[in-house]
């Protein structure tokens, strides 16, 4: 995988930026619920999901140099395991969820163990195989998983007896709620010296390897990581739903993220959460008005590529230095 | 089960594997000199099939069909190599995004063109028929595909090693800037390769036209088989793509016969056991 | 929050008054979501344009009522389908549903729209969707897996068949259709079933290991890119010399005829939809789709087509007051519609009732491939006493 150079722009001034601007923007995130309708409100929700799944992807393709492409199968084995101890258990979300985050862990040191042998377009290739299999048990194990028709009729959680989140508001409060919590967690990670090795790792391994890092451990934790992080999208995504199909983790929703990522500019965070957020509005939007959409993406995707080649997030930074030096 | 059924089984699982050949020969091609994984070559099976089912159909002749296919395919990819992957040379992450944009674009444009439906390639008039194995029949353009598919490896390795292309590709893949330094044009022979390995996927379209037919959603379906084969051979490596081919042929064949309830697992979970014990596929180099 | 909702009943209660009832003026507005992009947009944008055909018809007009259809794209995945379905209802507002083929999107709609109590006229086969997902909201003009399933074990039986293969996608179709000829000819006499997974591009190891057996024909549940293919490779396998194919449901549908090889000759099928039947109503769907479509409609289309036609009769039949939702759901489930292949109907839950025909492919005039119609089977329901 080609090295990325984004040494974060961590000026006085950016964090100063930052520190003004949460406030206004944590202000905006709480009041949406009373300002859009419901189905815009659940358009959010979906963006708010999305962008964790694509960041949570992004520690391993933007700051560990790991593209994944089966990055899918943590998100949807998660959502399995929720839907499945809810509908057939009938497991409480403070149950459920915890478990969810486990099984895609497990899951993720199942496949680290397969993958982490292998590096670039391999990575790439034997992260798709796997999950391809996950895929397999999901479509083919049909007396558990309800096969190709998936399992609908999955209860939205209650927090508990006084606060069930049938409410789209409230439920809105508990996506916000997670997805800023992995968030923050993300932002730690990658801010941590265990971040710092992680983008050693990415510029030379071998260089890691010659200051003493054990490369793979580094590489293994980042992996399980991540798939947790996704299995916590997975989860918030089918209480959304109401409903779980083999569709969730297929390849083509691994490929989707991953082009999330490298839209919004892969290792930066921020950047695939708006790449996440970009694609759902526009699916949702250009659908409506032409048939032709998969075009304008596809158009989109070149067009960025050509001229932010490192992606939304990547050319706005670039533009912020080339205009900070004088 | 008689000796014949064993027979025409391996033949299914060779025939099959050479197809599978042809699609993955032109993604490695590529791969091994430019290293680009080339999203678009599953636009190129599917263009290639269209256009000439499109020719067939106002011709009649499947050599015409095949050259026309072939050689127009070929100059897409000139194109998209030339204005488009050119400027990301050894840039992954937005080499991926241009080619998916045109897998999409592509895959949009087939559908606005030829429409939803499946179409059926016929097959070429010397080749259609069965031949008779003891209680079986099998198809005579299968036993083709085995032949030609054959030739077509032995062609590549010709031009990879007797040729004096070829040894300028060999001297690139190699290095590159040793390449430049004796003056070989390693930009134009970018442009060459890219073109070529469209060429080869569109030949696997027309030729795969006939047992697979062309449909939308083809394109992902074999970029995703494609991927596989070269994968498992090792990418770059034409032995690799040949082997790789007739290996997952073969998995694929008898996956289905002894253990049809896994057919979902037969091609991936092989895939990831060879990837997990030779991280860089059968044949590839480290 | 509470006091928001009464200033807002208030204010649409003072704003019904001033323009008097509602209904006269503002249009009807129908949601027609469909896979439009993918793999199976080849029989989701037919069945759109025919729902459109069919309100052309009307001149966009019942019951003094103008329609208005707002078409989706459900691009055949069930969270994306359940998204758009969102859009049509509480964005679009939309007074009802006609919508979707996928089963998959289908059951993952049906406990949205039981919950937003919209009305959904659906063509996807879904069992369930009769029987463990049965709503008073969701109708389902389309044969359920069970009930075309049972027409063509039925009516093979009737041919003299006694040991069968079974071919059919590795997905609910294909499996239910091989469970209910498992329970016709009991699991014995299935000499072999096989489920290849959807888009699998090679059938010759299942087409060699039936040709090495002796069964008196052979099932094939299987749609799409799939069906042509499967025929071809069966006759490249000289199994049409051997032993007969007959595809359930749509197998020979004219959407797929159009682009089966030659040697589809002979295949046959038990289905609603027959191209060749001349019948008045007939042409004019033919002809009036061929002017849209430029190709011939088959059953998907019919479906489509005939889905609109038993709505339209059912907001005639309410004087196109769709406001009142239990009286369209009455009527709907009430509607009798005389249509191109006979009388359509919805049984007591919500189930499509209608003729079927024994179908061959057979070479038309033109030299294309035609489907010829045999035998009428009247007013098959589905058979909720065999398979509860």
């Amino acid at each position: 995988m080609t090295a990325l150079p984004s040494k974060p722009v961590r000026s006085r001034r950016g964090a100063a930026a930052v520190l003004l601007g949460l406030p206004p923007a944590l202000l905006a995130l709480l009041s949406l619920p009373y300002l859009l309708s419901t189905y815009d409100l659940g358009i959010v929700v979906q963006m708010m999901i999305f962008s964790l799944f694509a960041m949570s992807l992004d520690l391993l393709v933007g700051f560990t140099g790991m593209p994944s492409l089966g990055h899918a199968a943590y998100f949807g084995i998660a959502a399995y395991t929720a839907g499945l101890l809810a509908l057939k258990l009938g497991w409480g979300v403070w149950f459920a969820m915890p478990a969810a985050l486990i099984a895609s862990a497990l899951t993720a040191v199942l496949f680290g163990f397969l993958a982490l042998r292998t590096r670039g377009s391999y990575f790439l290739m034997i992260t798709l195989a796997l999950s391809q299999v996950a895929w397999g048990i999901a479509f083919g194990w049909r007396s558990l998983t309800g096969g190709d028709d998936g399992m609908p009729n999955i209860p939205r959680p209650s927090l508990d007896a006084h606060w069930p989140l049938t409410d789209d508001r409230a439920f809105y409060y508990f996506v916000l709620a997670f997805v800023g919590l992995g968030t923050l967690l993300l932002v730690r990670i990658v801010a941590s010296p265990f971040g710092y090795a992680l983008r050693g790792i990415r510029e030379s391994e071998t260089r890691m390897r010659a200051l003493g890092y054990d490369v793979w451990r580094y590489k293994f934790a980042a992996f399980v990581l991540a798939a947790v992080l996704a299995g916590l999208a997975g989860c918030l995504y089918v209480y959304y739903n109401r409903f779980v199909s083999p569709d969730y983790l297929q390849v083509v929703r691994s490929a989707e993220v991953l082009l999330m990522v490298i839209l919004g500019g892969a290792g930066t965070l921020i950047g695939p959460a708006i790449g996440a957020s970009l694609i759902v509005v526009l699916e949702n939007l250009i659908s409506a008005y032409t048939e032709r959409w998969l075009m304008m993406i596809g158009v989109i995707y070149i067009l960025v590529a050509m001229f932010a080649p490192r992606g939304i997030m990547g050319f706005i930074r670039e533009r912020l230095r080339a205009r900070a030096r004088p | 089960m008689p000796v014949t059924f064993w027979l025409v089984q391996a033949l299914n699982g060779i025939s099959y594997g050479m197809l599978l050949f042809l699609l993955a020969a032109g993604l490695s091609l590529i791969f091994g000199l430019m290293k680009v994984l080339n999203l678009t070559h599953g636009s190129f099976y599917l263009l290639g099939g269209y256009f000439g089912l499109a020719v067939i159909q106002r011709t009649g002749s499947f050599v015409v069909a095949v050259l026309t296919a072939c050689f127009a395919i070929a100059i897409i990819g000139v194109i998209i190599e030339r204005f488009f992957l050119r400027r990301l040379y050894l840039e992954e992450l937005p080499q991926a995004l241009v080619t998916f944009g045109f897998l999409f674009i592509f895959s949009d444009l087939a559908t606005v063109i030829w429409g939803g439906d499946p179409q059926t390639m016929p097959k070429p008039d010397l080749f259609t028929g069965s031949l008779q194995l003891g209680t079986f029949y099998y198809p005579i353009y299968r036993l083709f595909i085995i032949g030609f598919g054959l030739a077509i490896a032995l062609l590549l390795w010709w031009l990879q090693d007797g040729t004096r292309i070829g040894a300028m590709v060999r001297a690139s893949v190699d290095n590159e800037e040793v390449a430049r330094a004796m003056g070989i044009d390693v930009s134009l022979l970018f442009t060459l390769v890219f073109g070529f390995g469209a060429f080869l996927a569109a030949l696997g379209g027309v030729m795969g036209g006939p047992i697979v037919g062309v449909y939308p959603g083809a394109d992902f379906e074999i970029l995703l088989l494609g991927f596989v084969v070269v994968i498992i051979g090792g990418l770059g490596s034409l032995k690799g793509s040949l082997f790789g081919g007739l290996l997952v042929g073969l998995l694929d064949t008898f996956g289905k016969v002894f253990f049809p309830e896994l057919a979902l697992f037969t091609i991936f979970a092989p895939m990831a056991l060879i990837l997990a014990i030779r991280p860089s596929g059968l044949f590839g180099r480290e | 929050m509470r006091l928001v909702q009464v200033l807002a009943l208030i204010g649409s209660a003072v704003f019904g008054v001033l323009n008097g009832p509602a209904w006269s003026q503002e249009p009807i507005k129908i949601g027609v979501m469909f896979p439009l992009t993918g793999p199976i947009s080849g029989q989701g944008i037919p069945e759109r344009d025919a729902i459109k055909q069919a309100f052309d018809e009307e001149g966009d007009t019942v019951a003094g009522r103008k329609v208005e259809l707002l078409y989706e794209d459900s691009e055949g995945r069930p969270d994306v389908g359940l998204t758009k379905t969102k859009a049509l209802v509480e964005r679009d507002k939309v007074d009802l549903l006609l919508s979707e083929l996928v089963s998959s999107v289908g059951a993952a709609m049906a406990p949205y729209v039981t919950q937003q109590k919209i009305p959904w006229i659906s063509t996807v086969a879904l069992d369930s969707l009769t029987r463990g997902q049965k709503s008073k909201y969701i109708f389902r003009f389309v044969p359920s897996t069970y009930q075309y399933a049972s027409v063509a074990a039925r009516f093979t039986q009737k041919l003299g068949w006694k040991k069968v293969y079974f071919i059919g996608w590795n997905a609910p179709p294909g499996r239910e259709s091989a469970d209910v000829v498992k329970k016709f000819y009991g699991a014995g006499n299935v000499l072999d079933a096989q489920f290849p997974n959807v888009g699998t591009s090679d059938y010759s190891p299942y087409l060699t290991e039936m040709a090495a057996g002796k069964a008196d024909g052979i099932f094939a549940a299987m749609w799409g890119a799939d069906a042509p293919r499967l025929v071809s490779q069966y006759a490249d396998y000289g199994l049409n010399k051997k032993m007969p194919l007959f595809g359930i449901a749509s197998f020979t549908s004219e959407e797929l005829l159009a682009h089966m090889p030659p040697q589809a000759v002979g295949v046959q099928s038990i289905y609603t939809y027959c191209g060749t039947l001349d019948t008045p109503e007939n042409r004019k769907f033919v002809s009036g789709f061929q002017a849209r479509d430029h190709a011939l409609p088959g059953s998907y289309t019919y479906m489509g087509y005939m889905a609109a036609k038993m709505v339209i009769q059912a907001l005639k039949d309410i004087g196109g007051k769709i406001e009142d939702r239990d009286a369209f759901i009455d009527a709907l489930s009430k509607v009798h519609v005389k249509g191109p292949m006979g009388m359509t109907s919805f049984d007591s839950h919500h189930g499509m009732v209608a003729d079927f025909y024994q179908l061959t492919v057979e070479k038309g005039p033109d030299g294309k491939l035609q489907n010829h119609c045999g035998e009428r089977i009247a007013q098959v329901k589905d058979p909720y006493d065999l398979f509860p």
